[in-house]
Order: C-alpha cells, then sequence, then structure tokens
C-alpha cells in the first residue's frame, strides 16, 4: 500500500502515469454509469397456473364455460366455406326467395344449442326467420362468414342451395344426398313446403367430425371438452364396430392406395340418419361401394353403433377412413 | 456494520459505499495498484521500444566503417544508455590508459571486460525497474482481492445471522460488493501478469544483445591493445 501510494504520488508523474490515470477514470466512470442500474431480477414473471388433474376428473370438466374460445381452425374452415358458398350464390336470387335466404344472417349468433335447433327446425320453415337476434330477414343476407357453427341453419341454407343449384351441387359432399324424397319435388317457389317435408328425425349436417373438439362448450354443458384418451378411445370404437361389417373385395387386402372416407351420421341409439356420404376416395368403386355396405350394415338398429351416449355431440357425426385391412 | 437493508443502492458506486472499511481500502489499493501497473506498462513499453531503436541505429553506425574515435567523440559529451554507453565506457577505459604514455597496458583488457560487466548490469537494472512491481501486482492482486471478497462475505454472514433471515434479498447485496473485491484484484492482476512476462522476455533479449557487443567489442579492442604493445 505505501509503495503503491509511494510510486503513483511521490514520484514525479510521467507519461505513462497520465496516461494511466485518465484511461482508469474513464473506464471507472463508464462502469459506474453503466452499471448503475442492475435490473430486478423477477424469477415469478414467466409462472403460469398450473393445476393438475387426473384422467378422470378431467373427462367430467365437459361443460363449456363463456370464456372458452372459438372452435378449433379445422372445422371453421369447412363450414365457412358452405356458408360463403351458399351467400354468394343465394345473394342473385334472393329477391325470389326472401325468407328462405334471409336465413343464413342470423346463424352468425354464436354458441348453437344443437338439441334446440332439433326442435326449431320443423317450425322455422314455416316462419322463415324466426330467431331473434337479427330482425332484418328481408335485407340481403350480410355472409355471415365467422361463425360456421349453427347446424340447423346451415343445413337449412344448404337446402336453399341445393334447390338452386342443384346441378353443380356435385362437390358439396354431405348434403347433396340427404333429401332424397324431397328432391324430385324441389322447386324454387316451394322451399318452405319442401324444408317443411323434411325427416322430423333429421338432424344438422355440420356437426363435428371426430376428430375435431370445440372449446366453445354446448349448452346441454356435456362433452365439449373431451380428453385425448376418450376421443381416441371412441375413434377406436367407431372403427372396431365398423371394420367388423366391412367386408373388402377380394383382391384389395394389403393395398395401400386405396382409400375410402365416408361421413355420416348417427341418432344416440347408434342407428343411421340419412344418408353415408363418400368425401374421398381412392377410385376405387368397388372398395367404395363394401365401404359403404359396411357402414349401412353396422348402423342398422339390430347392429348399432354403440358409444357413450353423454358424449354423442362428439360423434353424432363420424367421417371415417375405410383402408383395406392389412395382409 | 450496518444492517442490510432491503432496498439498496446496487450501482457499483453504491456497492463500494456500503462496503465495510476493510474492504473499501482492498478495492482502492487495487485500484490504485491498476494505475499505477498501467502507468509502468506505458513507460516500459516506450522505453523498450525507444532502446530497440537506439541499439539498431548503433549498430548501424558502428559497422559502418566509422573510426572508433569519431565516434567516440560524438558520442562521449551527452549521457548515452544501452549500447552506446558501453562503447562509451570502454572507450574512456581504454582512453584513460593510454593517457599516461601507454604504461598501464598491461591489463588493461581486464579493466575493459570489468567496465563493460558494469554498464551491462547498469542498463540491465534500468531495463528491469519497476518490473517487479508488476510481478508483484501480478502474484498478490487476486489474493488482496479474495481477502476483501472473504472480508465482505463474513460480514453479510453476520448480517444473515443479525437478521436472523436468510433470503437471497439479505444475503446477495453482500456478497455482490464482497465479489466486486476480487473482480478488482483480478482487474489489476490480469493485465499486470501479461505485461511482466512479455517485459521478462524482452529485457532477457536486450541484455543478451548487449553482451554480445560487449564480446565483439572487447575482442576488438583487445586486438588493438596486441597490436599497439607488440
Amino acid at each position: 500500500m505505501v509503495a503503491i501510494i509511494w510510486g503513483l504520488f511521490v514520484k514525479k508523474p510521467d507519461g505513462g502515469m497520465v496516461f494511466s490515470v485518465v484511461a482508469h477514470a474513464a473506464i471507472l466512470g463508464y462502469a459506474i454509469v453503466g452499471f448503475s442500474s442492475a435490473k430486478p431480477y423477477d424469477p415469478y414473471q414467466e409462472a403460469l397456473p398450473v393445476e393438475v388433474l387426473t384422467l378422470s376428473e378431467f373427462d367430467q370438466l365437459t361443460k363449456g364455460s363463456n370464456q372458452s374460445k372459438k372452435a378449433p381452425e379445422a372445422k371453421p374452415k369447412i363450414a365457412a366455406e358452405k356458408v360463403a358458398a351458399v351467400d354468394a350464390k343465394a345473394l342473385p336470387p334472393a329477391p325470389v326467395a326472401k325468407e328462405d335466404v334471409a336465413a343464413p344472417p342470423k346463424e352468425t349468433e354464436a354458441p348453437p344449442p344443437p338439441p334446440e335447433p332439433k326442435k326449431e327446425e320443423p317450425k322455422k320453415a314455416e316462419t322463415p326467420p324466426p330467431p331473434p337476434p337479427e330482425p332484418k330477414p328481408a335485407d340481403l343476407p350480410k355472409p355471415p362468414e365467422k361463425k360456421p357453427e349453427p347446424k340447423p341453419d346451415n343445413s337449412q341454407a344448404e337446402l336453399d342451395k341445393l334447390i338452386k343449384k342443384e346441378v353443380e351441387k356435385k362437390p358439396e359432399k354431405k348434403v347433396e344426398k340427404k333429401p332424397e324424397k324431397p328432391k324430385p319435388k324441389f322447386d324454387p317457389s316451394k322451399i318452405a313446403s319442401l324444408v317443411d317435408k323434411r325427416d322430423p328425425g333429421r338432424k344438422a349436417q355440420e356437426g363435428r367430425e371426430v376428430a375435431d373438439i370445440t372449446t366453445a362448450g354446448v349448452s346441454t354443458g356435456q362433452a365439449t371438452q373431451l380428453s385425448l384418451s376418450m376421443q381416441s378411445m371412441i375413434g377406436t370404437m367407431i372403427q372396431q364396430h365398423l371394420y367388423s361389417c366391412f367386408n373388402p373385395p377380394p383382391g384389395t387386402i394389403g393395398r395401400t392406395d386405396l382409400i375410402a372416407t365416408i361421413s355420416f351420421e348417427v341418432t344416440e341409439q347408434g342407428t343411421l340418419i340419412g344418408t353415408p356420404v363418400l368425401q374421398a376416395s381412392s377410385g376405387d368403386a368397388a372398395f367404395a361401394d363394401s365401404a359403404m355396405r359396411a357402414v349401412y350394415s353396422c348402423t342398422q338398429p339390430a347392429r348399432p353403433l354403440k358409444l357413450p351416449v353423454e358424449h354423442y355431440d362428439f360423434w353424432r357425426n363420424v367421417v371415417l377412413d375405410f383402408r383395406p385391412p392389412v395382409g | 456494520m450496518p444492517p442490510v437493508e432491503p432496498s439498496m443502492d446496487l450501482s457499483l458506486w453504491g456497492l463500494f459505499l456500503q462496503a465495510h472499511l476493510i474492504v473499501k481500502i482492498v478495492m482502492i489499493g487495487l485500484v490504485l495498484a491498476s494505475v499505477w501497473c498501467w502507468a509502468i506498462i506505458v513507460n516500459k513499453y516506450a522505453l523498450y521500444a525507444r532502446t530497440r531503436r537506439n541499439m539498431d541505429r548503433f549498430e548501424k553506425v558502428f559497422w559502418s566503417g566509422q573510426s572508433l574515435e569519431e565516434l567516440y567523440r560524438s558520442l562521449a559529451p551527452r549521457p548515452t544508455t544501452s549500447m552506446p554507453a558501453l562503447f562509451v565506457a570502454a572507450m574512456r577505459e581504454w582512453k584513460r590508459s593510454f593517457e599516461g604514455g601507454g604504461r598501464a597496458v598491461a591489463s588493461l583488457q581486464m579493466r575493459i571486460e570489468k567496465v563493460l560487466d558494469v554498464t551491462i548490469q547498469r542498463e540491465v537494472e534500468r531495463l528491469e525497474r519497476q518490473l517487479l512491481v508488476l510481478a508483484t501486482v501480478g502474484s498478490a492482486g487476486p489474493f488482496i482481492g479474495l481477502f476483501g471478497t472473504v472480508w465482505g462475505i463474513m460480514t453479510s454472514f453476520q448480517s444473515i445471522a443479525a437478521s436472523k433471515n436468510t433470503s437471497l434479498a439479505v444475503v446477495a447485496p453482500g456478497i455482490a460488493e464482497a465479489l466486486f473485491a476480487t473482480a478488482l484484484g483480478l482487474l489489476a492482476a490480469i493485465p499486470a501478469t501479461i505485461f511482466y512476462n512479455k517485459f521478462s522476455a524482452e529485457v532477457a533479449k536486450q541484455a543478451t544483445r548487449l553482451e554480445g557487443f560487449a564480446d565483439e567489442f572487447s575482442a576488438i579492442l583487445s586486438r588493438q591493445i596486441d597490436e599497439r604493445a607488440g
């Protein structure tokens, strides 16, 4: 210490000392200024609340809540496509079939309570746009792209579309086949009566597909959200049941290039509603037919699709890929 | 010892002000040591560069065939360093020996070598001066810093004991201020060590060069002595 002070101050300062003192003053000054504000370390910022649930507890958590998000992406796209198509096509003839065309706008209202719409449907046909929130049925419908949910209205709209554009209808899968009976009678001027005559047991088309779950919840308070295990269990049950009736044509066994995607709708008892729709096929008509036969035979009242009724919302609409069994 | 308050000034200056007196002294000493070291480093760097240039120039002149008498006359009036100093010292001894009519020639060779040795020693001592400071700071700096750190940690443990609270908020400031002392120690010691190594190698190189010149010059003078004697 003494030596240092002697070296620093007693000796006559020279060039090196001047340089050194200046450099140290500069560096220390920078350090004092630069480090002056140590950022407070806040380790709790990133914490997320985590709750541990058992699987069974999670399965019981099926009631929807107000804050829940909209349905996942996949489904809205399908449904929105359809709605938009309907509107685009419906716009020109709007004046003619005012009431019916007007129906879609109301679809924009959010959470579609499945059961009620069912009851409503027949009534709706006569008094076209009763549902409350949109009081202007006569207006040209503003395309409700956003909310794809509402099933009954969609189907109705699709019916309209069907009626008007029967010919080009091919690409639209689900609906086309369905109204077998009404079809021959279709007449744009009699839409209301046509809708009226639909099979009362008929259900809306735009249901969830097997793989899709919404988090939005349903008014019945059940099965908006299934655990992954539950979903896969239901999926497996459906597949097993339908494959038990599946008799692929000889020679297709083991082929991996064949696929037939069939969508259909079932009642709570597991019987078929309407007609299954071949959504996608690898082109082999015999194979697709055999898959179709499997759907028919495995949804007979004598051989229903037995699934947990409390999750009916989830499996009401089934989309299943049929592939030839391996080996 | 003041109890550790939860809301402390954590800037470097704040850490310094909150430190214990001993730790403060250590920190100040280390900063001064660093200043001194760098002053030495700058000076020595300049000195060695100067010496090297000086030797180069002198060797060029010396081996250019210029008469040694002339060279001596041009160099003698001014104080000289390094190689010129060797030359002037040896020549002075030579001249003195012949001043009295050339009688003191017998052990002239021995005397010249002695003079050259002494001059080399003096020159090397001049080159080496203060390098010891670098060596000392380089080796002792970390220990001094460590001492400050240990002292600071002791006080911070005492404050834990006093406040009966082991939360990080109580421990951390004391440790931060204690580690600051080690940081300063390393800050002073690292350059000191590096430049001490570099400079001692440089000194050794220049000393070798001086010795080589001394040997050559004494050989030349020895030949001259024998020629005159014979």
